[in-house]
C-alpha cells in the first residue's frame, strides 16, 4: 500500500471500499490458513501419539522378530508378538479383492464413459457412487449372515468366514472408488485425440485401447491404488468376515484352496484386541506398533499412487 | 479487391462450369444435413471435387463449412442424432448409401483438424499410428514410410534427430505439420483440412500453405479457411457457403475477380461475415 503512505487522506477517500475488501480478504486468508494448518497439526499429533505408544514395544521385542515373527500369541506366557501372519492376511485380502475389484471397476468406468448412452450414465453413475456410501458394517453383516452360511453349506467348508468372502465384500467397497475415479479420467481425455484416431481409420475398439485408455492411465492407476489402500485400511469388514485366525495360509500347497482359509488382517487385530488389553503393557504397545506398520503401508500406497499418476501422465513421457 | 492468386495453374476459359472435362473424385448430390433430428445445417448442396486440385471452402462462421467437410469421411456419424439426405459419391460409390465401412473410408480420406492434435506419443509413433493399424510392422518399411511422410509434410529436417521424443514438445506449427504427416502416412487419396492454420503464426502458416501447394501433385485436397488471401493463394477451386447453402463455386481466380453473386463479392471484399 505504497500509495496510501504518500497521500493518506486522498487514498482513504478514493479506495475506502478497496481497503475494506482488502481487510476482508486478509481475514478470509487467515481462516483458510488456520483450517489448513488445523488438519496438518492434528495429523502430526496423531502420528506422534501413534509412534510414542508404539515405539515402546521395541524395548522388549526386536523389530525383526516383530515384523517377521510367524506367531501372534499376545496373551500367552511367554507371549509371541510376530505379525507376519497379520501382514500376509492383510496383503492377501487386499490382493484378492483388487483382483475382483479392478476389472469390475475399470470395466464399469469404460462402460459408463464409452458405451452407455447419456441417459443410462445419468442413472448408473450415481448408483455406483451410492455403493460407496454403504456403511462398511452393513457389508460386513451381509458377508457374515448371508454369504458365509451359503458358502459353508455349498462348498462344505469348516467356516464361511474366510479370505474370499472378505475379499468380495472389500471389492464391493473398492469398486465405486475405482470406477468413479477411472470414469472421470476417461472422460477427461480430450475429445480431439480419439477423433484424430478415428479419422486415421482406427476402429472404435483400437481407439479405446491405443488412445483413450493410455490417456486416462494416470487417473485409472490412481483410482486403482486408492481403491486398494481403502481395502487395506478397512477394518469392520475384515473384522467381521475374514475369520480372525492369525495364521499364514499355505499358498502354494493348497492353491487355490487358501482362499477358503481364515486370516486376521492388521486392522482387525487392533480393533479386536485394543479393548481387552491393559493400558501400557507390551501387548498394548504392540497394537500401536501394528498401527505404525499399517500407517507405513497406506502411506506407501499413497506415494505409489502419486508416482504412478506422474509416471503415466502423458506430458513428455511419450513411451506409450 | 483481393489480389488475384499467383498459383492458379493453367489458365482456362471462364465458362460457367469448367469442371466438365475434368476427373471428379467426390460428388455431392442434393445433399441435406440435419443435426439433432431436424436442425437443418446444410441444404440442397450439389458439388464436384476434382482430382489433384485444392478446393477451398469459404464462408462466414457457422455457415456449415466444417459440417460439410466432415461429411466426406463420415466424421459426423460420431455425433448422435445427425441425419444425411442425398448422396455423397466417392469414386462413384455412395459413401452413405452403400454398406461401405466408415473405417475403410477414413483410411482413404484423411483429415487434418483445426487445432493440432498429435497423440501424446513420440513423433515416430504418431506418424506410424495409421500404418500400424493396417498391420504394417516391418521396421524398415515403417521407417521408410515415416521418413517419406515427414518429408512430404516438410518436417523431416527439423525432427529427424528427435524422432523418439514426445510430439508434445514441438511447436504449434510443427505439431500441425506432424498431423499432416500422420494423415499422409496412411497414403490417402483425399486430404480434408479444417482451418489447418487458424492456430498458427504467419511463418508456420506460410509453411503449411506452401505444403498444400505441393500436396496437390499427389492428393486431392479440400481445405476450409477463414482467410481470403489463403484461399486465393492455395486453392484452384473455391466454394462459397452462406447459411447452410452453397452460393457459388468456381475457379478461384474467377471467384476472386468476377464473382457472380453479390453475396460472394461482399464476403470476399470483407463487407460482411
Ligand atoms: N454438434 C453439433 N450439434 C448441433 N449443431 C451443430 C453442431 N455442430 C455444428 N452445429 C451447427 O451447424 C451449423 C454449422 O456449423 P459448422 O461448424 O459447420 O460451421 P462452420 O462454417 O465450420 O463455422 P466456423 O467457421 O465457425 O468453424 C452451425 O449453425 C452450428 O451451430
Ligand atoms: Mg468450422
Amino acid at each position: 500500500m505504497a500509495r496510501r503512505k504518500e497521500a493518506p487522506e486522498a487514498s482513504r477517500l478514493k479506495c475506502g471500499a478497496g481497503a475494506r475488501s482488502h481487510a476482508r480478504e486478509a481475514r478470509v486468508r487467515a481462516i483458510f490458513i488456520v483450517s489448513g494448518c488445523f488438519s496438518l497439526v492434528v495429523m502430526a499429533l496423531i502420528v506422534l501419539f501413534l509412534f510414542r505408544e508404539g515405539i515402546g514395544l521395541f524395548g522388549e521385542v526386536r523389530p525383526w522378530d516383530f515384523i517377521f515373527g510367524k506367531l501372534w500369541y499376545p496373551t500367552y506366557d511367554p507371549p509371541d508378538f510376530g505379525i507376519l501372519p497379520l501382514i500376509t492376511g492383510s496383503l492377501l485380502v487386499t490382493l484378492v479383492s483388487s483382483l475382483i475389484a479392478v476389472p469390475l471397476g475399470v470395466g464399469a468406468a469404460l462402460y459408463l464413459a464409452e458405451v452407455a448412452s447419456p441417459r443410462v450414465r445419468e442413472w448408473v453413475k450415481p448408483a455406483v457412487e451410492l455403493l460407496a456410501s454403504l456403511p462398511s458394517v452393513v457389508l460386513g453383516f451381509v458377508g457374515m449372515v448371508v454369504i458365509a452360511p451359503l458358502m459353508q453349506e455349498w462348498l462344505d467348508l469348516p467356516t464361511g468366514l474366510n479370505i474370499i468372502n472378505a475379499s468380495m465384500m472389500l471389492a464391493l467397497m473398492a469398486i465405486p472408488t475405482i470406477a468413479s475415479i477411472s470414469e472421470d479420467a476417461l472422460y477427461a481425455v480430450p475429445r480431439d485425440l480419439p477423433e484424430a484416431s478415428l479419422a486415421l481409420g482406427a476402429t472404435p475398439w483400437e481407439t479405446l485401447v491405443k488412445v483413450t485408455i493410455p490417456g486416462a492411465l494416470s487417473g485409472i492407476s490412481t483410482g486403482v491404488i486408492l481403491g486398494m489402500s481403502r481395502a487395506m485400511g478397512e477394518t469392520m469388514v475384515v473384522l467381521m468376515v475374514a475369520g480372525g485366525a492369525a495364521q499364514i495360509p499355505d499358498l502354494l500347497g493348497s492353491f487355490p484352496g487358501f482362499l477358503f482359509e481364515s486370516v486376521r488382517p492388521l486392522p482387525a487385530t487392533i480393533a479386536a484386541e485394543m479393548g481387552e488389553t491393559p493400558y501400557g503393557g507390551t501387548h498394548y504397545h504392540a497394537l500401536f506398533a501394528i498401527g505404525m506398520v499399517l500407517f507405513f503401508i497406506t502411506l506407501g500406497f499413497n506415494l505409489l499412487a502419486t508416482w504412478l499418476s506422474k509416471r503415466f501422465q502423458q506430458k513428455g513421457a511419450a513411451t506409450l | 479487391m483481393v489480389e488475384s492468386p499467383a498459383r492458379v495453374a493453367a489458365p482456362s476459359p471462364p465458362t460457367a462450369s469448367p469442371q466438365e472435362n475434368e476427373e471428379t473424385v467426390l460428388e455431392v448430390r442434393r445433399l441435406n444435413f440435419y443435426y439433432d433430428g431436424d436442425a437443418l445445417a446444410l441444404s440442397d448442396i450439389n458439388m464436384k471435387i476434382l482430382r489433384h486440385r485444392v478446393t477451398a471452402l469459404i464462408g462466414p462462421s457457422g455457415c456449415g463449412k466444417s459440417t460439410f467437410l466432415r461429411l466426406f469421411n463420415r466424421m459426423n456419424d460420431l455425433i448422435p442424432g445427425t441425419r444425411v439426405e442425398g448422396q455423397v459419391l466417392f469414386e462413384g460409390v455412395d459413401i452413405y448409401g452403400s454398406d461401405l465401412d466408415p473405417v475403410d473410408l477414413r483410411r482413404r480420406v484423411g483429415m487434418v483438424f483445426q487445432k493440432p492434435n498429435p497423440f501424446p506419443k513420440s513423433i515416430y509413433n504418431n506418424v506410424a499410428y495409421g500404418p500400424r493399424l493396417l498391420g504394417l510392422c516391418d521396421q524398415t518399411a515403417l521407417d521408410g514410410l515415416v521418413e517419406r511422410s515427414l518429408k512430404q509434410a516438410a518436417l523431416w529436417n527439423e525432427v529427424k534427430d528427435i524422432l523418439h521424443h514426445s510430439a508434445l514438445g514441438l511447436s504449434g506449427g510443427q505439431q500441425q505439420r506432424l498431423c499432416i504427416a500422420r494423415a499422409l502416412a496412411n497414403q490417402p487419396e483425399v486430404l480434408l483440412m479444417d482451418e489447418p492454420t487458424s492456430a498458427l503464426d504467419p511463418i508456420a502458416t506460410a509453411h503449411i500453405e506452401e505444403l498444400v501447394g505441393e500436396l496437390r501433385r499427389d492428393y486431392t485436397v479440400v481445405i476450409v479457411t477463414h482467410n481470403m488471401q489463403q484461399a486465393a493463394r492455395v486453392s484452384d477451386e473455391t466454394a462459397f457457403f452462406y447459411m447452410g447453402k452453397l452460393v457459388e463455386m468456381d475457379k478461384t481466380s474467377l471467384i476472386f475477380t468476377r464473382p457472380r453473386h453479390a453475396q460472394t463479392e461482399h464476403y470476399i471484399t470483407g463487407r460482411f461475415g
